[in-house]
């Protein structure tokens, strides 16, 4: 330990810690958590409607589309998620298209976890089987039918593991919005931070939170594929 | 031409994956109510022939007729409907591992509005009985042997009422108890009458129901005739040796 006065850096073993800090700035915590559940949930349940309508369109191979598909998840895979918010949020006016900051926050967020979503969704119908396609087509069901009732229940089973682990990053992915001032979790922390010099109670506060909100999702999502393998019966 | 008597006739069929020849000008017709058995060695294109017959493949040439009406391979729709009238049965079964037997059988004539729900019940439990397996509507298929999943299969397919069965290797996958059961109950179809294109290396069952047998080796039919005939004295060299290899 640096002995005071004697130009060492000093390190802040003497910081006390005040929860009665934490308690006082609840209230905006609470705004912050709220904004960010919104977001990452709408998000969330977008970017796996993506990932399912992006998917189908690239195993049925549909012309035009498929290309499209693909170049939009390549693009999206290949550059920083903050490029992609700022060119949504300040680029896009130019074109004459202006989203508010929430909706701005929002579509960046559906079209990055919706680009992992598609790949994630196609690994899954990639491990339905061909013979079950044609099985499928054998019958005479139709596309939308084979998807309904055989590639998606048995697809998704698969793809589950890889869509929880890009809805919790869409999740955490969700701090980045501070950047384009949208009042959630993270700019909270930063703006009391910034006010009250509190970051260490500000930052572990929010992890804390995060932490909190993550295990809560997995946990949903446990429900949710445990419900899709029941009539699984024999383990396969 | 006798095409209006056929209910599905290939014609110069050829068909090429990256170059490789696999069908190779194949001319075929199946007439109501006729058994065709078609026997070749592996590779030679039995299979692709069989899903061509009803347009799971794409040809590079040739034509299809079913009941004397050609389907081009990009008629999706049109081929999608023929298909309903056309059953299936692959080797591995090909059962929907997520759905009971039932479930399985009913799905495809419900989706295609063919039956009621309670029709299609009715008709999958009648069927299954037929077959042996009254006890099994609500297993899942991973709960039964191969012999009893592959009887759920073809009753899968006679579900939708076709017109014509093909069978692409049915009792392959099967130990020879379950053989049995299988052709079994192929051969109660063909006492009913009904048509139907058969790949298979059962010789015996061959000899027995079938009205014709087909030879294919490289993507070619190069001996066809009744069944006696095609296994008493075939003609061709190269049929005389498959045949001294399975016989
Ligand atoms: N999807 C495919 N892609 C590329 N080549 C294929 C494909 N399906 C079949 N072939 C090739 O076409 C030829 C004919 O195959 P096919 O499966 O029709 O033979 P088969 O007579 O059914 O053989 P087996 O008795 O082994 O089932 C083979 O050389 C095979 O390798
Ligand atoms: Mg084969």
């Amino acid at each position: 330990m640096a002995a005071p006065g004697s130009g060492a850096p000093e390190f802040a073993m003497n910081y006390n810690f005040s929860f009665a800090y934490i308690g006082d700035s609840l209230p905006a915590l609470f705004a912050g958590l709220v904004m960010t559940v919104q977001v990452s949930l709408l998000s969330i349940v977008c970017a796996a409607a993506i990932g399912v309508v992006g998917a189908s369109i690239r195993i049925f191979d549909v012309p035009v589309l498929s290309q499209i598909v693909r170049f939009y998840v390549h693009v999206i895979r290949t550059t920083p998620i903050l490029a992609q918010l700022y060119f949504i949020f300040y680029g896009l006016p130019s074109l004459g298209m202006t989203l508010s900051l929430y909706w701005s926050g929002v579509l960046c967020l559906v079209l990055w976890g919706g680009a992992y979503n598609i790949e994630n969704v196609r690994g899954g119908f990639l491990a339905v089987s061909k013979g079950l396609r044609m099985a499928a087509d054998s019958l005479g069901l139709e596309r939308a039918q084979y998807l309904q009732f055989v590639a998606l229940p048995l697809g998704l089973r698969v793809s589950t593991p890889a869509m929880l682990n890009t809805s919790v990053s869409v999740l955490k992915n969700s701090s980045y919005l501070t950047t384009i001032g949208l009042v959630e979790l993270t700019f909270v922390a930063m703006e009391r931070s910034a006010m009250d010099f509190r970051t260490l109670e500000n930052f572990a506060s929010i992890c804390v939170l995060y932490l909190a909100l993550v295990w809560t999702l997995s946990y949903f999502v446990r429900q949710i594929e445990d419900h899709l393998h029941k009539p699984f019966r024999d383990g396969r | 031409m006798s095409d209006a008597r056929a209910v599905v006739s290939a014609r110069g069929l050829v068909k090429r994956y990256k170059g490789m020849c696999a069908l190779d000008g194949v001319d075929l017709e199946i007439h109501a109510g006729e058994i065709v058995v078609i026997v070749g060695p592996s590779g030679s294109g039995k299979s692709t022939l069989i899903r061509c017959l009803n347009g799971l493949e794409t040809i590079d040439a040739g034509s299809i007729r079913i009941d004397g009406r050609e389907i081009p391979s990009q008629a999706r729709e049109e081929w999608r409907l023929a298909r309903q009238r056309i059953g299936m049965v692959f080797q591995d079964y090909s059962l929907f591992p997520h759905f009971t037997v039932l479930r399985n059988i009913t799905l495809a004539p419900i989706r295609a509005g063919r039956l009621s729900p309670e029709e299609a019940d009715k008709t999958a439990r009648r069927l299954l009985e037929r077959v042996g397996l009254g006890g099994y509507a609500n297993a899942y298929p991973a709960e039964l042997s191969g012999g009893q999943q592959q009887r759920v299969a073809i009753v899968r397919a006679l579900a939708m009422a076709p017109e014509v069965m093909l069978f692409d290797e049915p009792t392959s996958a099967l130990d020879p108890e379950m053989i049995r059961e299988v052709l079994d109950v192929m051969r109660q179809l063909s006492s009913a009458g009904m048509t139907m294109a058969i790949v298979t290396h059962e010789m015996g069952f061959a000899r027995e129901v079938a009205d014709r047998i087909v030879f294919i080796d490289r993507g070619r039919i190069v001996e066809t005739g009744a069944p006696e005939q095609f296994l008493r004295s075939p003609r061709s060299p190269r049929l005389q040796e498959f045949l001294a290899k399975i016989l």
